[in-house]
């Protein structure tokens, strides 16, 4: 795989909600000890949560950056208020890269380059250069996309970089409700945050008793953990640098390790998957939206 | 004649629901083409070139616009028939388009300067960045809003953007960010964003099991309904899951939206049509629901109270509500 | 116009939403001799591919496909075979082997949404409407009929366009038939349910049936009459 430019991992946005001690813990970990090289950082699912990280915000920063890792500020999938409005424009005004999820941030980066986050629809060729020409200078792909439009979009195309999600589970849908609210007996608006209770989300099952979706507040996401790692030659050949690591409550340092390992050509995508599976339990691998098949089949590449 | 309320605008699967809605007094029926270039490809659904010719002339005919909705995203590799859907519905005269994809977005306005431009509910524009985004950039005229805001909500956006804004006042609670949600494609494979059909009816079955009846979707068991129990449509989102042991309507349950009783709302939010919803829907639906719209719209119109509606037997789950207009809903 | 009469009949009707005789109809397609409802059945497809072309034509362009259609208060079903040239509409007892789905309702929920009365979202969701099996199919057939304003009185009343005569020879005899059996249902169900004391009321019924029939019988004069007038009017 050494004959390509070097591939770049990446740690998507945190999208469950953890308390700030254990975000400190986990960046601190990630600056100290993860082969990634870039790292999101920021609220994605829902502004009630924005507080519980702005205590440690700035000491994560300089750690990860003083550690040479990029970091990218994410920003909020589902915007309405004029306040999550004014959250976008005051990163969009400081020096770091920002992710926009939300076409309000396309709208508010403009005139400076920026990252399109997966939960803005770019699924050909039309958008992309829409976006190229608004100074997107990245673009997260969406994750229902199938290996041959990554190909068509990413392919052969040196004006922007191409990152796709390789591990975790996969957003599926963002909403004004709050699930997590509503499992509780709850509304959105008297939440109490009862998503911190769960460090991966809360689990829905069908009511033939199997594990389908987990509930993330206002995001659903799916049961199982996408596993990229015998696709990922494909994807570099396809065009894609970036290999995005979505956060999950389990050790993301080995994680990160395993496809670091598998990038650099040191192991192969069978042991790996071997390894992780160690790493995740239970929960069932998923890679079917590469397929262009159900999202949540699994493919042996 | 009084001056217009609110535009009423009106859903047509078929031709045959275009001449119904026409007839019950739409002031706008849309539609679309017999492919994937829209969010409701059904089988035996939706309208050819000819078709959709006659449709025009016979809506023109009685001061009726139509609007085209070429509002899915094209997958990589292939946009040219969203390219040629556009040219088709500007060929046959179409009032508008109505479109959610950027790069079909930036196409139309290229290449068809002079056709009007809706932003579909697909395209997810909930903020007004984003809806600023749109009208710069394409010239996009009328917003057609999630159905995901509060009255107050829309009420600001309207003040921010000055843009016209369409409404859903009849039809599904989508409680999901439309246009932006694989639910369906994550249990079927295809995707409503770029294949136009949520639970798609390829996927879905139904089994009776002791008087009880199953709705599957793919492999995956959304729902059961004993004997007599309303039923809910099979995508995932009215599906029943269970969190802490517990069976219930997670996202959303069997119910439909019906904003008939807060018109008056609406319009003092400044909004500038309401849609409804149900291309999917037949014409005896368009005929009833339109009908009690436009009753309900020419009363108000008069300053009068208007008379009273009998939608429920229409709705999903032959239940009400007024969805995310009223702020309890989330 | 070689059609003239019945695309006169259906857009004519069109507009006139009153639900068809349905006591009649229902007493018919019960007691009426099978090979006779066979033939009827496969007569009325036959006339709406002159009435409907587009109709046969959309059905025929479905994906291939047999769909049980069974109707819960009469003693048999039918088989309708789309996807193919030409389409066809069989009675059958049990469902067929090649079907591929199975739509099940009252004959009143049936020819509702055949004519278009109804929404078929608002059936299911009223439960009114049963389906399974192959949902892609079905939906289909049910946007394809939607398409058309269909009455099945005047598709019946059109099969009596050529053959007027035999046809209306045909009904009397068909009236009188249900006079007779009709009477000898309701002896046979009142020595069965005799404690019954609700159930089917088939006097009601059957009087009802009659104010039908002298209904129909009245339209389709004036149908004939006014057919006759534009006839010589062409000719």
């Amino acid at each position: 795989m050494n004959a390509h430019s070097p591939a770049r991992l990446t740690l998507g946005p945190l999208l469950f909600h953890w308390s700030a001690r254990k975000r400190r813990d986990f960046y601190l970990r990630i600056a100290d000890e993860a082969p990634i090289d870039t790292v999101y950082l920021g609220e994605v699912v829902c502004s009630k949560r924005d507080s519980e990280f702005a205590g440690v915000r700035v000491e994560v920063i300089e750690r990860l950056r003083a550690a040479g890792k990029e970091v990218v500020l994410s920003t909020l999938a589902l915007v309405t208020t004029p306040a999550e409005v004014e959250a976008i424009r005051a990163v969009a005004g400081g020096d770091l890269l920002v992710e926009a999820n939300d076409v309000a941030g396309v709208q508010l980066l403009a005139g400076r380059p920026f990252v399109v986050g997966p939960y803005i629809n770019v699924f050909n060729e039309g958008a992309r250069d829409f976006l190229l020409g608004r100074g997107a200078v990245r673009i997260v792909l969406p994750v229902e996309m199938p290996a041959k439009s990554i190909a068509v979009v990413a392919g052969g195309d040196a004006r922007a970089e191409y990152e796709v999600q390789v591990f975790g589970r996969q957003p599926l849908s963002v909403a004004m409700r709050c699930y997590h609210a509503r499992a509780h007996d709850r509304t959105k608006d008297h939440c109490q945050l009862v998503c911190g209770l769960d460090a991966d989300g809360l689990t829905a099952r069908t009511i033939d008793g199997s594990d389908i979706l987990t509930i993330n507040g206002t995001q659903t996401l799916t049961h199982g953990h996408a596993v990229l790692l015998a696709e990922l030659e494909s994807l570099r050949a396809a065009g894609v640098r970036h290999f995005r690591l979505s956060p999950q409550d389990l050790d993301m340092v080995a994680v990160a390790g395993l496809y670091r390992e598998v990038l650099d050509g040191r192991c192969a995508p069978d042991a790996a998957l071997a390894a992780l599976r160690a790493l995740t339990g239970e929960v069932p691998f998923i890679n079917g939206f590469l397929h262009g098949r159900e999202g949540l089949a699994w493919t042996n590449a | 004649m009084s001056p217009r309320y609110l535009e009423l605008v009106c859903p047509a699967g078929t031709p045959a629901a275009l001449h119904a809605a026409v007839d019950a007094g739409a002031d706008t029926v849309y539609c679309g083409f017999r492919d994937c270039t829209n969010a409701r490809n059904y089988p035996g659904l939706n309208f050819d070139a000819d078709e959709l010719r006659e449709g025009i002339a016979y809506a023109h005919g009685r001061g009726c616009h139509v609007l085209v909705a070429v509002n899915t995203f094209p997958p990589a590799g292939n946009q040219a028939p969203w390219h040629r859907a556009i040219d088709t519905a500007a060929d046959a005269g179409a009032d508008a388009v109505i479109l959610a994809d950027l790069g079909v977005l930036d196409y139309a306005t290229r290449r068809h300067p002079g056709l009007r431009r809706h932003l579909s509910v697909q395209a997810s524009a909930a903020n007004a960045p984003s809806i600023a985004f749109y009208r710069d950039h394409f010239g996009v005229k009328r917003v057609v809003l999630p159905r995901v805001l509060s009255v107050e909500e829309v009420a600001e956006l309207v003040a921010a953007t000055g843009i016209e804004t369409e409404v859903f006042a009849f039809g599904s609670v989508g409680p999901m960010s439309e246009g932006r949600c694989f639910l369906s494609s994550y249990l079927t494979g295809l995707s409503p964003t770029s294949e136009g059909a949520c639970a798609p009816a390829s996927h879905v079955s139904y089994v009776e099991q002791d008087g009880r009846m199953l709705s599957r979707l793919g492999g995956t068991t959304l729902n059961c309904f004993g004997r007599g129990e309303p039923a809910a449509y099979p995508t995932p989102c009215k599906g029943r899951y269970v969190t802490h042991g517990r069976a219930s309507y997670l996202f959303e349950e069997p119910i439909g939206l019906n904003a008939i009783k807060i018109l008056p709302e609406l319009k003092a939010a400044g909004v500038t049509a309401l849609k409804i919803e149900g291309r999917q829907r037949s014409r005896a639906y368009v005929t009833q629901v339109v009908g009690d719209f436009r009753k309900a719209l020419d009363a108000l119109a008069r300053g009068t109270t208007p008379p009273a509606s009998g939608l429920k037997g229409e709705t999903e789950g032959g239940r009400e509500t007024f969805g995310a207009y009223h702020r309890g809903w989330r | 116009m070689r059609f003239g009469f019945a695309t006169i009949v259906t857009s004519k009707l069109a507009m006139d939403s009153s639900p068809p005789p349905l006591a009649l109809l229902r007493g018919a397609a019960t007691v009426l001799p099978r090979p006779l409802l066979a033939r009827l059945a496969d007569a009325v497809v036959r006339t709406m591919s002159r009435s409907h072309p587009k109709l046969l034509a959309n059905l025929a362009r479905l994906e291939p496909a047999v769909v049980h259609v069974v109707p819960t208060d009469l003693p048999y079903g039918f088989a309708l075979e789309v996807g193919c040239e030409p389409v066809r509409l069989t009675l059958v007892d049990e469902r067929p082997a090649a079907a591929g789905a199975q739509v099940s309702g009252s004959v009143a929920v049936l020819l509702d949404l055949l004519e278009g009365r109804i929404d078929s979202d608002t059936l299911f969701f009223r439960r009114d409407l049963t389906i399974t099996g192959n949902t892609e199919v079905v939906v289909g057939l049910r946007n394809v009929l939607d398409r058309e304003e269909l009455r099945l009185t005047d598709e019946l009343g059109a099969l009596c366009g050529p053959l007027r005569p035999a046809a209306r020879a045909l009904g009397r005899a068909g009236e009188r038939m249900l006079q007779r059996l009709g009477a000898r249902v309701a002896a046979l169900h009142r020595r069965l349910h005799p404690a019954l004391p609700e159930g089917p009321d088939i006097g009601a019924e059957l009087a009802r049936c009659h104010t039908e029939i002298a209904a129909l019988t009245a339209r389709l004069a004036a149908l004939e009459a006014r057919q006759k007038r534009r006839d010589e009017r062409a000719a």
